[in-house]
Protein backbone atom coordinates (compact mmCIF):
# COMPACT_ATOMS: atom_id res chain seq x y z
CA UNK A 1 0.00 0.00 0.00
CA UNK A 2 2.31 2.76 -1.18
CA UNK A 3 1.22 6.25 -0.19
CA UNK A 4 1.61 7.96 -3.50
CA UNK A 5 0.53 11.56 -2.94
CA UNK A 6 0.27 12.31 -6.63
CA UNK A 7 -2.60 9.90 -7.23
CA UNK A 8 -5.90 11.67 -7.76
CA UNK A 9 -7.85 8.74 -6.40
CA UNK A 10 -6.91 5.89 -4.14
CA UNK A 11 -9.14 3.10 -2.88
CA UNK A 12 -7.83 1.25 0.17
CA UNK A 13 -9.47 -2.07 1.05
CA UNK A 14 -12.85 -0.83 -0.12
CA UNK A 15 -15.73 -3.29 0.23
CA UNK A 16 -19.44 -3.09 -0.41
CA UNK A 17 -22.14 -5.31 1.02
CA UNK A 18 -25.88 -5.22 0.50
CA UNK A 19 -27.22 -7.04 3.54
CA UNK A 20 -25.56 -10.44 3.52
CA UNK A 21 -24.38 -10.20 -0.08
CA UNK A 22 -20.86 -9.02 -0.74
CA UNK A 23 -20.79 -7.27 -4.10
CA UNK A 24 -17.30 -5.85 -3.74
CA UNK A 25 -14.49 -7.75 -2.01
CA UNK A 26 -11.61 -5.75 -0.49
CA UNK A 27 -10.27 -3.71 -3.37
CA UNK A 28 -7.21 -1.50 -3.72
CA UNK A 29 -6.91 0.84 -6.65
CA UNK A 30 -5.03 3.98 -7.60
CA UNK A 31 -5.91 6.33 -10.42
CA UNK A 32 -3.33 8.88 -11.50
CA UNK A 33 -4.15 12.35 -12.73
CA UNK A 34 -4.99 12.33 -16.42
CA UNK A 35 -5.29 8.55 -16.48
CA UNK A 36 -8.12 6.81 -18.32
CA UNK A 37 -9.10 3.55 -16.63
CA UNK A 38 -11.56 1.27 -18.37
CA UNK A 39 -13.32 -1.33 -16.25
CA UNK A 40 -14.63 -4.40 -18.02
CA UNK A 41 -16.23 -7.60 -16.84
CA UNK A 42 -19.45 -9.61 -16.89
CA UNK A 43 -22.62 -8.12 -15.45
CA UNK A 44 -22.86 -8.47 -11.70
CA UNK A 45 -19.08 -8.40 -11.36
CA UNK A 46 -19.12 -5.25 -9.22
CA UNK A 47 -18.02 -2.69 -11.85
CA UNK A 48 -20.88 -0.27 -11.27
CA UNK A 49 -20.61 -0.73 -7.51
CA UNK A 50 -16.93 0.16 -7.66
CA UNK A 51 -17.79 3.40 -9.45
CA UNK A 52 -20.61 4.21 -7.05
CA UNK A 53 -18.33 3.75 -4.08
CA UNK A 54 -15.95 6.37 -5.43
CA UNK A 55 -18.48 9.21 -5.17
CA UNK A 56 -20.40 7.60 -2.29
CA UNK A 57 -23.63 7.27 -4.29
CA UNK A 58 -23.42 3.76 -2.86
CA UNK A 59 -21.20 4.35 0.17
CA UNK A 60 -18.63 1.60 0.74
CA UNK A 61 -19.24 -0.69 3.70
CA UNK A 62 -15.61 -0.60 4.81
CA UNK A 63 -12.37 0.89 3.56
CA UNK A 64 -11.01 4.31 2.77
CA UNK A 65 -11.20 6.47 -0.31
CA UNK A 66 -8.60 9.17 -0.79
CA UNK A 67 -9.52 11.77 -3.36
CA UNK A 68 -7.18 14.64 -4.13
CA UNK A 69 -5.43 14.21 -0.77
CA UNK A 70 -8.61 14.04 1.31
CA UNK A 71 -9.73 10.90 3.08
CA UNK A 72 -13.32 9.70 3.04
CA UNK A 73 -14.65 6.80 5.09
CA UNK A 74 -18.03 5.05 5.14
CA UNK A 75 -20.54 7.37 6.82
CA UNK A 76 -21.93 6.18 10.14
CA UNK A 77 -25.54 5.15 10.12
CA UNK A 78 -27.32 7.58 12.45
CA UNK A 79 -30.59 5.72 12.63
CA UNK A 80 -31.71 7.29 15.88
CA UNK A 81 -30.55 10.87 15.48
CA UNK A 82 -30.16 11.54 11.72
CA UNK A 83 -29.06 15.14 12.30
CA UNK A 84 -25.66 13.88 13.46
CA UNK A 85 -24.90 12.84 9.91
CA UNK A 86 -25.14 16.34 8.44
CA UNK A 87 -21.45 17.42 8.58
CA UNK A 88 -20.40 14.14 6.95
CA UNK A 89 -23.07 14.63 4.28
CA UNK A 90 -21.80 18.13 3.51
CA UNK A 91 -18.28 16.80 3.09
CA UNK A 92 -19.52 14.17 0.65
CA UNK A 93 -21.46 16.82 -1.25
CA UNK A 94 -18.19 18.73 -1.75
CA UNK A 95 -16.52 15.52 -2.93
CA UNK A 96 -19.28 14.94 -5.46
CA UNK A 97 -18.92 18.40 -7.00
CA UNK A 98 -15.40 17.31 -7.97
CA UNK A 99 -16.45 13.95 -9.40
CA UNK A 100 -18.80 13.92 -12.39
CA UNK A 101 -20.86 10.86 -13.18
CA UNK A 102 -22.69 9.69 -16.29
CA UNK A 103 -25.22 6.86 -16.02
CA UNK A 104 -26.43 4.08 -18.28
CA UNK A 105 -30.03 5.32 -18.00
CA UNK A 106 -28.98 9.00 -18.48
CA UNK A 107 -30.96 10.10 -15.41
CA UNK A 108 -31.64 13.53 -16.83
CA UNK A 109 -34.28 15.40 -14.84
CA UNK A 110 -37.48 15.00 -16.92
CA UNK A 111 -39.36 17.96 -15.44
CA UNK A 112 -36.58 20.44 -16.22
CA UNK A 113 -35.56 21.80 -19.60
CA UNK A 114 -32.21 20.82 -21.03
CA UNK A 115 -30.77 24.16 -19.96
CA UNK A 116 -32.18 23.88 -16.44
CA UNK A 117 -30.74 20.37 -16.16
CA UNK A 118 -27.25 21.81 -16.56
CA UNK A 119 -27.81 25.14 -14.82
CA UNK A 120 -29.22 23.72 -11.57
CA UNK A 121 -25.90 22.30 -10.41
CA UNK A 122 -24.08 25.50 -11.38
CA UNK A 123 -26.45 27.57 -9.29
CA UNK A 124 -26.51 25.32 -6.26
CA UNK A 125 -22.86 24.29 -6.06
CA UNK A 126 -20.91 27.08 -7.76
CA UNK A 127 -23.13 29.86 -6.45
CA UNK A 128 -23.80 31.33 -9.88
CA UNK A 129 -26.82 33.59 -10.39
CA UNK A 130 -29.63 32.44 -12.66
CA UNK A 131 -28.47 34.42 -15.70
CA UNK A 132 -24.82 33.46 -15.34
CA UNK A 133 -25.74 29.82 -14.77
CA UNK A 134 -28.02 29.77 -17.82
CA UNK A 135 -25.29 31.29 -19.99
CA UNK A 136 -22.71 28.79 -18.73
CA UNK A 137 -25.20 25.97 -19.25
CA UNK A 138 -25.74 26.88 -22.90
CA UNK A 139 -21.99 27.14 -23.34
CA UNK A 140 -21.48 23.64 -21.90
CA UNK A 141 -24.32 22.30 -24.04
CA UNK A 142 -22.59 23.79 -27.07
CA UNK A 143 -19.53 21.66 -26.37
CA UNK A 144 -21.60 18.50 -26.81
CA UNK A 145 -23.61 19.87 -29.72
CA UNK A 146 -26.83 20.37 -27.78
CA UNK A 147 -27.04 24.18 -27.51
CA UNK A 148 -29.99 24.46 -29.88
CA UNK A 149 -32.01 22.06 -27.70
CA UNK A 150 -31.54 24.18 -24.57
CA UNK A 151 -35.25 24.99 -24.27
CA UNK A 152 -36.48 21.45 -24.96
CA UNK A 153 -37.57 18.94 -22.35
CA UNK A 154 -35.74 15.58 -22.19
CA UNK A 155 -38.92 13.80 -23.35
CA UNK A 156 -38.38 15.39 -26.75
CA UNK A 157 -34.83 14.08 -27.10
CA UNK A 158 -33.34 10.84 -28.37
CA UNK A 159 -31.30 8.64 -26.06
CA UNK A 160 -28.05 9.92 -27.51
CA UNK A 161 -29.14 13.50 -26.99
CA UNK A 162 -30.17 12.81 -23.41
CA UNK A 163 -26.78 11.30 -22.73
CA UNK A 164 -25.06 14.37 -24.19
CA UNK A 165 -27.09 16.54 -21.86
CA UNK A 166 -26.09 14.32 -18.94
CA UNK A 167 -22.43 14.65 -19.94
CA UNK A 168 -22.73 18.43 -20.22
CA UNK A 169 -24.42 18.51 -16.80
CA UNK A 170 -21.50 16.65 -15.25
CA UNK A 171 -18.78 18.60 -17.08
CA UNK A 172 -20.31 21.97 -16.21
CA UNK A 173 -19.04 21.61 -12.65
CA UNK A 174 -15.46 21.19 -13.95
CA UNK A 175 -14.86 17.87 -12.19
CA UNK A 176 -11.37 16.48 -11.61
CA UNK A 177 -12.60 12.95 -12.26
CA UNK A 178 -15.34 11.65 -14.54
CA UNK A 179 -17.11 8.34 -13.94
CA UNK A 180 -18.91 6.71 -16.86
CA UNK A 181 -21.18 3.83 -15.92
CA UNK A 182 -21.98 1.98 -19.16
CA UNK A 183 -22.78 5.32 -20.73
CA UNK A 184 -23.58 3.81 -24.13
CA UNK A 185 -25.25 0.53 -23.15
CA UNK A 186 -28.82 1.88 -23.33
CA UNK A 187 -28.31 3.64 -26.68
CA UNK A 188 -29.48 2.56 -30.08
CA UNK A 189 -26.43 1.31 -32.03
CA UNK A 190 -26.36 4.27 -34.41
CA UNK A 191 -26.18 6.72 -31.49
CA UNK A 192 -23.27 5.06 -29.68
CA UNK A 193 -20.56 6.55 -31.87
CA UNK A 194 -21.42 10.17 -31.10
CA UNK A 195 -21.30 9.69 -27.36
CA UNK A 196 -18.08 7.68 -27.55
CA UNK A 197 -16.53 10.48 -29.62
CA UNK A 198 -17.30 12.97 -26.84
CA UNK A 199 -15.62 10.62 -24.37
CA UNK A 200 -12.59 10.23 -26.65
CA UNK A 201 -12.28 14.01 -26.93
CA UNK A 202 -12.54 14.32 -23.19
CA UNK A 203 -9.78 11.73 -22.66
CA UNK A 204 -7.61 13.46 -25.24
CA UNK A 205 -8.12 16.71 -23.34
CA UNK A 206 -6.48 15.17 -20.27
CA UNK A 207 -9.54 14.37 -18.16
CA UNK A 208 -9.08 11.68 -15.54
CA UNK A 209 -11.71 9.05 -16.28
CA UNK A 210 -13.02 5.77 -14.94
CA UNK A 211 -15.10 4.11 -17.63
CA UNK A 212 -17.22 1.00 -17.12
CA UNK A 213 -17.89 -0.21 -20.63
CA UNK A 214 -18.61 -3.11 -22.92
CA UNK A 215 -17.12 -1.27 -25.90
CA UNK A 216 -13.84 -3.15 -26.19
CA UNK A 217 -12.57 -1.13 -29.15
CA UNK A 218 -13.06 2.05 -27.20
CA UNK A 219 -11.28 0.54 -24.19
CA UNK A 220 -8.38 -0.65 -26.30
CA UNK A 221 -8.04 2.72 -28.07
CA UNK A 222 -8.53 5.15 -25.23
CA UNK A 223 -7.60 3.44 -21.98
CA UNK A 224 -4.24 3.87 -20.30
CA UNK A 225 -5.17 0.90 -18.17
CA UNK A 226 -7.79 -1.80 -18.41
CA UNK A 227 -9.21 -3.51 -15.34
CA UNK A 228 -11.03 -6.80 -15.57
CA UNK A 229 -13.46 -7.50 -12.74
CA UNK A 230 -15.33 -10.68 -11.92
CA UNK A 231 -17.38 -11.81 -8.90
CA UNK A 232 -16.82 -8.64 -6.95
CA UNK A 233 -13.08 -8.27 -7.33
CA UNK A 234 -10.32 -7.11 -9.66
CA UNK A 235 -8.98 -10.19 -11.45
CA UNK A 236 -6.42 -8.57 -13.70
CA UNK A 237 -5.25 -5.16 -14.82
CA UNK A 238 -2.80 -3.82 -17.33
CA UNK A 239 -2.32 -1.77 -20.46
CA UNK A 240 -4.56 -2.46 -23.46
CA UNK A 241 -1.48 -4.02 -25.06
CA UNK A 242 -1.14 -6.48 -22.19
CA UNK A 243 -4.84 -7.30 -22.46
CA UNK A 244 -4.30 -8.68 -25.94
CA UNK A 245 -2.76 -11.70 -24.23
CA UNK A 246 -4.44 -11.86 -20.83
CA UNK A 247 -2.83 -13.81 -18.00
CA UNK A 248 -5.92 -15.05 -16.28
CA UNK A 249 -8.19 -17.79 -17.55
CA UNK A 250 -11.37 -15.90 -16.53
CA UNK A 251 -10.22 -12.85 -18.47
CA UNK A 252 -9.59 -14.93 -21.54
CA UNK A 253 -13.01 -16.55 -21.26
CA UNK A 254 -14.71 -13.18 -20.90
CA UNK A 255 -12.89 -11.56 -23.81
CA UNK A 256 -13.64 -14.58 -25.94
CA UNK A 257 -17.33 -14.50 -25.03
CA UNK A 258 -17.79 -10.83 -25.94
CA UNK A 259 -15.80 -11.15 -29.15
CA UNK A 260 -17.97 -13.97 -30.35
CA UNK A 261 -21.21 -12.76 -28.79
CA UNK B 1 -97.53 3.81 -16.32
CA UNK B 2 -94.33 5.74 -16.72
CA UNK B 3 -96.19 8.84 -17.83
CA UNK B 4 -98.27 8.95 -14.67
CA UNK B 5 -95.19 8.71 -12.48
CA UNK B 6 -93.51 11.59 -14.22
CA UNK B 7 -96.70 13.60 -14.36
CA UNK B 8 -96.81 13.50 -10.58
CA UNK B 9 -93.35 15.01 -10.24
CA UNK B 10 -93.23 18.49 -8.77
CA UNK B 11 -89.86 20.23 -8.83
CA UNK B 12 -91.39 23.60 -8.01
CA UNK B 13 -90.58 23.42 -4.27
CA UNK B 14 -86.99 22.42 -5.09
CA UNK B 15 -86.62 25.65 -7.05
CA UNK B 16 -88.31 27.62 -4.29
CA UNK B 17 -85.85 26.25 -1.75
CA UNK B 18 -82.86 26.99 -3.97
CA UNK B 19 -81.27 29.45 -1.57
CA UNK B 20 -81.43 26.88 1.26
CA UNK B 21 -79.89 24.23 -0.97
CA UNK B 22 -77.29 26.73 -2.09
CA UNK B 23 -76.30 27.42 1.49
CA UNK B 24 -75.99 23.65 1.91
CA UNK B 25 -73.63 23.62 -1.08
CA UNK B 26 -71.67 26.45 0.54
CA UNK B 27 -71.23 24.45 3.74
CA UNK B 28 -70.22 21.40 1.73
CA UNK B 29 -67.63 23.43 -0.19
CA UNK B 30 -66.23 25.01 2.96
CA UNK B 31 -65.96 21.69 4.80
CA UNK B 32 -64.45 19.87 1.79
CA UNK B 33 -61.83 22.49 0.98
CA UNK B 34 -60.74 23.05 4.57
CA UNK B 35 -60.58 19.32 5.39
CA UNK B 36 -58.69 18.58 2.18
CA UNK B 37 -56.16 21.31 2.92
CA UNK B 38 -55.62 20.07 6.48
CA UNK B 39 -55.49 16.46 5.23
CA UNK B 40 -52.71 17.37 2.79
CA UNK B 41 -50.64 18.87 5.60
CA UNK B 42 -51.42 15.89 7.83
CA UNK B 43 -50.63 13.46 5.01
CA UNK B 44 -47.26 15.11 4.41
CA UNK B 45 -46.46 14.92 8.11
CA UNK B 46 -47.47 11.24 8.33
CA UNK B 47 -45.64 10.33 5.11
CA UNK B 48 -42.59 12.22 6.38
CA UNK B 49 -42.74 10.27 9.63
CA UNK B 50 -43.01 6.97 7.74
CA UNK B 51 -40.06 7.93 5.58
CA UNK B 52 -37.93 9.16 8.47
CA UNK B 53 -34.58 7.48 9.01
CA UNK B 54 -35.23 7.69 12.72
CA UNK B 55 -36.85 4.41 13.74
CA UNK B 56 -39.15 5.63 16.57
CA UNK B 57 -40.63 8.35 14.33
CA UNK B 58 -41.11 5.90 11.48
CA UNK B 59 -42.90 3.43 13.78
CA UNK B 60 -45.15 6.12 15.20
CA UNK B 61 -46.13 7.12 11.67
CA UNK B 62 -46.89 3.52 10.76
CA UNK B 63 -49.14 3.02 13.82
CA UNK B 64 -51.00 6.30 13.27
CA UNK B 65 -51.69 5.50 9.62
CA UNK B 66 -52.92 1.99 10.43
CA UNK B 67 -55.24 3.24 13.17
CA UNK B 68 -56.70 6.01 11.04
CA UNK B 69 -57.20 3.75 8.05
CA UNK B 70 -59.05 1.29 10.23
CA UNK B 71 -61.74 3.70 11.42
CA UNK B 72 -64.91 4.31 9.42
CA UNK B 73 -65.74 8.00 8.99
CA UNK B 74 -69.22 7.50 10.44
CA UNK B 75 -67.80 5.84 13.55
CA UNK B 76 -65.15 8.51 14.09
CA UNK B 77 -67.75 11.22 13.65
CA UNK B 78 -70.10 9.78 16.27
CA UNK B 79 -67.19 9.09 18.60
CA UNK B 80 -65.90 12.66 18.35
CA UNK B 81 -69.28 14.35 18.54
CA UNK B 82 -71.25 12.21 21.00
CA UNK B 83 -68.64 9.94 22.56
CA UNK B 84 -66.16 12.56 23.68
CA UNK B 85 -68.93 14.84 24.93
CA UNK B 86 -70.41 12.10 27.10
CA UNK B 87 -67.07 11.10 28.60
CA UNK B 88 -65.04 14.23 29.13
CA UNK B 89 -67.60 16.94 28.61
CA UNK B 90 -65.71 18.20 25.56
CA UNK B 91 -68.36 19.19 23.05
CA UNK B 92 -67.32 19.80 19.44
CA UNK B 93 -69.40 22.09 17.28
CA UNK B 94 -70.77 20.03 14.34
CA UNK B 95 -68.75 21.68 11.58
CA UNK B 96 -65.35 21.55 13.34
CA UNK B 97 -66.05 17.94 14.32
CA UNK B 98 -66.82 17.11 10.70
CA UNK B 99 -63.75 18.88 9.38
CA UNK B 100 -61.55 17.24 11.99
CA UNK B 101 -62.83 13.75 11.23
CA UNK B 102 -62.57 14.15 7.44
CA UNK B 103 -59.09 15.66 7.68
CA UNK B 104 -57.83 13.00 10.07
CA UNK B 105 -58.97 9.99 8.06
CA UNK B 106 -57.96 11.37 4.70
CA UNK B 107 -54.53 12.43 5.93
CA UNK B 108 -53.85 8.70 6.39
CA UNK B 109 -54.97 7.94 2.83
CA UNK B 110 -52.95 10.85 1.46
CA UNK B 111 -49.92 9.73 3.46
CA UNK B 112 -50.01 6.37 1.68
CA UNK B 113 -50.46 8.11 -1.68
CA UNK B 114 -47.52 10.42 -0.97
CA UNK B 115 -45.41 7.48 0.12
CA UNK B 116 -46.19 5.51 -3.03
CA UNK B 117 -45.42 8.60 -5.13
CA UNK B 118 -42.23 9.14 -3.18
CA UNK B 119 -41.08 5.65 -4.05
CA UNK B 120 -42.27 5.80 -7.66
CA UNK B 121 -39.61 8.27 -8.74
CA UNK B 122 -36.77 6.25 -10.32
CA UNK B 123 -33.82 5.95 -7.89
CA UNK B 124 -31.53 7.15 -10.66
CA UNK B 125 -32.94 10.63 -10.18
CA UNK B 126 -31.57 10.83 -6.66
CA UNK B 127 -28.26 9.28 -7.70
CA UNK B 128 -27.88 11.82 -10.49
CA UNK B 129 -28.84 14.75 -8.26
CA UNK B 130 -26.34 13.73 -5.59
CA UNK B 131 -23.68 12.95 -8.20
CA UNK B 132 -24.13 16.51 -9.48
CA UNK B 133 -23.15 17.73 -6.03
CA UNK B 134 -26.64 18.92 -5.17
CA UNK B 135 -27.26 19.01 -1.42
CA UNK B 136 -30.01 16.70 -0.21
CA UNK B 137 -32.48 19.53 0.36
CA UNK B 138 -32.01 20.73 -3.24
CA UNK B 139 -32.53 17.21 -4.52
CA UNK B 140 -35.71 17.03 -2.49
CA UNK B 141 -37.13 20.43 -3.38
CA UNK B 142 -36.08 20.76 -7.02
CA UNK B 143 -35.85 17.19 -8.29
CA UNK B 144 -37.90 14.91 -6.10
CA UNK B 145 -40.91 16.91 -4.98
CA UNK B 146 -41.95 18.14 -8.46
CA UNK B 147 -41.88 14.56 -9.75
CA UNK B 148 -43.72 13.20 -6.73
CA UNK B 149 -46.36 15.90 -7.20
CA UNK B 150 -46.87 14.95 -10.82
CA UNK B 151 -47.22 11.28 -9.90
CA UNK B 152 -49.56 11.81 -6.94
CA UNK B 153 -51.91 14.48 -8.33
CA UNK B 154 -54.40 12.07 -9.96
CA UNK B 155 -54.78 10.03 -6.76
CA UNK B 156 -55.03 13.23 -4.71
CA UNK B 157 -57.90 14.31 -6.95
CA UNK B 158 -59.72 11.09 -6.12
CA UNK B 159 -59.34 11.78 -2.40
CA UNK B 160 -60.73 15.29 -2.88
CA UNK B 161 -63.75 13.90 -4.72
CA UNK B 162 -64.28 11.33 -1.96
CA UNK B 163 -64.15 14.08 0.66
CA UNK B 164 -66.77 16.12 -1.22
CA UNK B 165 -69.12 13.15 -1.33
CA UNK B 166 -68.35 12.12 2.25
CA UNK B 167 -69.45 15.52 3.58
CA UNK B 168 -72.97 14.06 3.20
CA UNK B 169 -72.21 11.80 6.19
CA UNK B 170 -71.85 14.95 8.31
CA UNK B 171 -75.64 15.27 8.12
CA UNK B 172 -75.64 12.61 10.86
CA UNK B 173 -74.35 15.12 13.41
CA UNK B 174 -76.52 17.94 12.10
CA UNK B 175 -74.14 19.82 9.82
CA UNK B 176 -76.39 21.80 7.47
CA UNK B 177 -74.69 20.66 4.28
CA UNK B 178 -76.41 19.78 1.03
CA UNK B 179 -77.86 16.40 2.05
CA UNK B 180 -79.15 17.69 5.41
CA UNK B 181 -80.90 20.58 3.66
CA UNK B 182 -82.39 18.24 1.07
CA UNK B 183 -83.60 15.89 3.80
CA UNK B 184 -85.21 18.74 5.69
CA UNK B 185 -87.19 20.05 2.74
CA UNK B 186 -87.95 16.60 1.39
CA UNK B 187 -89.73 15.88 4.65
CA UNK B 188 -91.39 19.29 4.85
CA UNK B 189 -92.86 19.13 1.33
CA UNK B 190 -93.17 15.31 1.36
CA UNK B 191 -91.32 15.23 -1.95
CA UNK B 192 -88.35 12.90 -1.28
CA UNK B 193 -87.91 11.86 -4.91
CA UNK B 194 -87.62 15.44 -6.15
CA UNK B 195 -85.29 16.72 -3.43
CA UNK B 196 -82.99 13.67 -3.40
CA UNK B 197 -82.85 13.70 -7.21
CA UNK B 198 -81.83 17.35 -7.05
CA UNK B 199 -79.22 16.57 -4.40
CA UNK B 200 -77.78 13.72 -6.47
CA UNK B 201 -77.66 15.94 -9.56
CA UNK B 202 -75.85 18.64 -7.63
CA UNK B 203 -73.26 16.16 -6.29
CA UNK B 204 -72.68 14.86 -9.81
CA UNK B 205 -72.33 18.37 -11.22
CA UNK B 206 -69.88 19.49 -8.54
CA UNK B 207 -67.76 16.34 -8.76
CA UNK B 208 -67.66 16.69 -12.55
CA UNK B 209 -66.53 20.30 -12.31
CA UNK B 210 -63.87 19.48 -9.74
CA UNK B 211 -62.62 16.55 -11.84
CA UNK B 212 -62.20 18.75 -14.89
CA UNK B 213 -60.53 21.50 -12.90
CA UNK B 214 -58.19 18.96 -11.34
CA UNK B 215 -57.30 17.62 -14.76
CA UNK B 216 -56.08 21.07 -15.75
CA UNK B 217 -53.90 21.12 -12.66
CA UNK B 218 -52.49 17.71 -13.59
CA UNK B 219 -51.65 18.99 -17.07
CA UNK B 220 -49.78 21.93 -15.61
CA UNK B 221 -47.55 19.61 -13.64
CA UNK B 222 -46.91 17.25 -16.54
CA UNK B 223 -46.36 19.85 -19.25
CA UNK B 224 -42.84 18.50 -19.82
CA UNK B 225 -44.47 15.34 -21.17
CA UNK B 226 -46.57 17.05 -23.82
CA UNK B 227 -44.91 20.20 -25.02
CA UNK B 228 -44.99 19.47 -28.72
CA UNK B 229 -47.15 22.18 -30.36
CA UNK B 230 -49.23 19.58 -32.24
CA UNK B 231 -50.47 18.23 -28.94
CA UNK B 232 -51.28 21.70 -27.60
CA UNK B 233 -53.53 22.40 -30.56
CA UNK B 234 -55.30 19.09 -30.16
CA UNK B 235 -56.90 20.12 -26.88
CA UNK B 236 -60.51 19.02 -26.72
CA UNK B 237 -63.46 21.36 -26.54
CA UNK B 238 -63.80 21.17 -22.80
CA UNK B 239 -60.90 21.13 -20.33
CA UNK B 240 -58.79 18.82 -22.40
CA UNK B 241 -61.45 16.14 -22.74
CA UNK B 242 -61.66 14.63 -26.17
CA UNK B 243 -58.23 15.79 -27.30
CA UNK B 244 -55.91 13.42 -29.02
CA UNK B 245 -53.68 11.51 -26.63
CA UNK B 246 -50.39 13.23 -26.04
CA UNK B 247 -47.98 10.66 -27.35
CA UNK B 248 -45.91 12.91 -29.58
CA UNK B 249 -42.18 12.81 -29.03
CA UNK B 250 -39.55 14.27 -31.26
CA UNK B 251 -36.43 12.23 -31.67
Amino acid sequence: MSASTSSLLELRQVTKQFGETTVLHPTDLQVERGEVVCVIGPSGSGKSTLLRCVNFIAPPTTGTIVFDGEEYRPPKDHRWIPALGIPEEQRLTRLRTQVGMVFQQFNVFPHLTVRENVALGLRKTCGLGKKAADARAVEELGKVGMAEKAAAYPEQLSGGQKQRVAIARALALEPKLMLFDEATSALDPELVGGVLQIMRDLAAGGMTMMVVTHEMRFAMDVADRVIFMDRGGIVEQGTPEQFKSPQHERTRAFLKSINHG
Amino acid sequence: MTTTVFAALDFGPVWEMRSELLSGIGTMALVSVVSFAIAIVGGLVLAGMRQSRSLPISWAGFVLIQVLRGIALYVLLLWLFFGLAAQGGFQFEPIPAGIFALALLNSAYLAEIFRAGYEAVPPGQKEAALACGLPKRTWFGKIHLPQVTQITLPAMGNVFVDIIKDTSILSAIGVAELLRESQRWAQFYELPFEFYTAAAAIYIAIVTLVTFGWRRLERRFSRHLHTAPRVRRSRGLLFGIGGRPSTTTAS
